[in-house]
């Protein structure tokens, strides 16, 4: 850690050439006699230096994009994913038979959505409590406030982005 | 990997000013950056990366609201700074022996997949005589020079701190460049000799094709040639980086020289020593 004279933004103004002559002497006088100063700078530096460096290696979408796509007649298995978990639903009884639904949890933006086959489409219904949601298919489709549950029925297939102000989740869903 | 700093500084003003909504734009300017950070700076593997995104993102709201745009600091050098404190944090809470092992005072890392050639490189390099084992520090493992050998080299030099640290980043820089460049020659490389010997092979098998597919042959042993020849090729940039340290490139030159025969010869001393990392300092 920096020694408690300077803040550290400081250092990093001085690091960055935003300090005027006096303030940045009075910073290398003090590099003379402080070893931890000058040993977070050279980390500080190093990093910088190596995040600039580096080329950045993508993550794969579904683990880290909150982003699915989901077959209607294809998913069968759970998929576990780091912000998300999609998985098929147990028929519930107040539905008619042969329905089939996906769940899918996104841990990131706390909302639980479940995707249920309807015939030429689907219906989507958002669980969890979200100031402001958006449901974007290929224009804007909804948006507002969601209290607990929100149903959308005859949504047709395609892609969609649900926007909260944690962040969003892209999905295809197709036949 | 840089991050747009206007870009973002415009985001975060808009984000202060109560645009809630702009978060995702800015989670979309900086996710990369976040996700790499364990791996380009202490070589975590992909689990770590992934762990460590959700752990930064779980905080990101809270943490953003510290930007102050009034402290005259690029916002990706401010950010960095941020995610050294919570990766120090993240690890601490995702295993305590992990941690006690954590390379918080390593650095270099991917230099060479060789890792025991750099290991004896660093064990001569102990032993050396000053201000040889300095030039060998910042031309080599610039990301291993200590505070005293700041102190040294300031001593030496009669360079500021602010002008080294500037030197030090350079340097750094260019290196990791270079080995990336070495990387993507040799997997050419790798995918050159594969395709000549197959080439070879089927000349072998099938005579009455061959005229055809020797001048295929003679172009791939081109391309490979050139691409060894830029391999050997000393990274001349590296030589004026370190040149700063120096009143002349000159003067650079003979230092690093002198310093890499002082450095050979501990080499050579032990029996079946041998230098695998020096490059050639260019002519």
């Amino acid at each position: 850690m920096f020694c408690p004279q300077y803040p550290p933004e400081r250092w990093l103004a001085y690091l960055h050439h935003q300090l005027d002559e006096k303030e940045q002497k009075a910073m290398e006088h003090h590099l003379e006699h402080c070893p931890d100063c000058l040993a977070e700078l050279l980390e500080q530096n190093r990093l910088e230096a190596r995040m600039e460096a580096a080329k950045p290696v993508s993550f794969a979408p579904l683990v880290l994009r909150d982003v699915f796509s989901l077959s209607l007649e294809g998913v069968r298995e759970t998929m576990e994913t780091l912000v998300g978990v999609l998985r098929p639903c147990r028929m519930q009884p107040v539905r008619s038979g042969g329905r089939q639904e996906w769940e899918y949890v996104s841990r990131q933006l706390g909302i639980r959505l479940v995707l249920g086959m309807e015939e030429n489409g689907f219906s989507l219904e958002v669980y969890g409590i979200v100031p402001m949601l958006t449901l974007r298919g290929e224009k804007e489709l909804w948006s507002g406030r969601v209290d607990e549950r929100m149903i959308f029925s005859h949504l047709a297939y395609g892609s969609y982005e649900i926007r909260t102000e944690k962040g969003s989740v892209n999905f295809d869903v197709h036949a | 990997m840089r991050l747009d700093n206007e870009k973002l500084e415009v985001l975060l003003a808009r984000y202060r000013e109560g645009e809630r909504e702009v978060i995702a734009d800015i989670r979309k300017e900086i996710d990369i950056f976040v996700y790499n950070f364990p791996r380009v700076c202490y070589r975590d593997d992909s689990d770590v990366c992934g762990d460590f995104y959700l752990y930064v993102f779980e905080r990101i709201e809270r943490l953003l609201e510290e930007w102050d745009p009034q402290r005259r600091v690029p916002f990706a050098s401010w950010f960095v700074l941020q995610l050294r404190y919570l990766y120090k944090g993240f690890r601490l809470i995702r295993k305590k022996e992990e941690f006690e092992s954590l390379p918080e005072d390593y650095a270099c890392p991917g230099f060479d997949d060789e890792e025991s050639s750099w290991e004896k490189f660093r064990e001569r390099l102990s032993v050396m005589k000053e201000p040889g084992r300095l030039w060998i520090l910042w031309f080599y493992l610039p990301e291993e020079l200590s505070p005293e050998d700041m102190l040294k080299t300031q001593r030496i030099t009669g360079k500021s701190y602010l002008e080294l640290l500037d030197i030090q980043r350079e340097m750094i820089k260019v290196r990791l460049e270079d080995i990336n460049n070495i990387r993507e020659i040799s997997e050419k490389l790798a995918k050159l000799f594969e395709a000549i010997t197959e080439l070879k092979w089927q000349i072998r098998s099938h005579p009455d094709e061959a005229a055809e597919k020797l001048s295929h042959l003679m172009r791939l042993e081109n391309q490979r040639e050139r691409l060894q020849h830029r391999l050997e090729r000393p990274n001349n940039e590296l030589l004026r980086v370190f040149s700063r340290l120096f009143r002349s490139l000159r003067d650079a030159k003979v230092h690093l020289r002198f310093a890499e025969s002082q450095l050979k010869l501990l080499f050579v001393k032990e029996k079946g020593g041998e230098d695998h990392v020096l490059s050639p300092v260019s002519t």
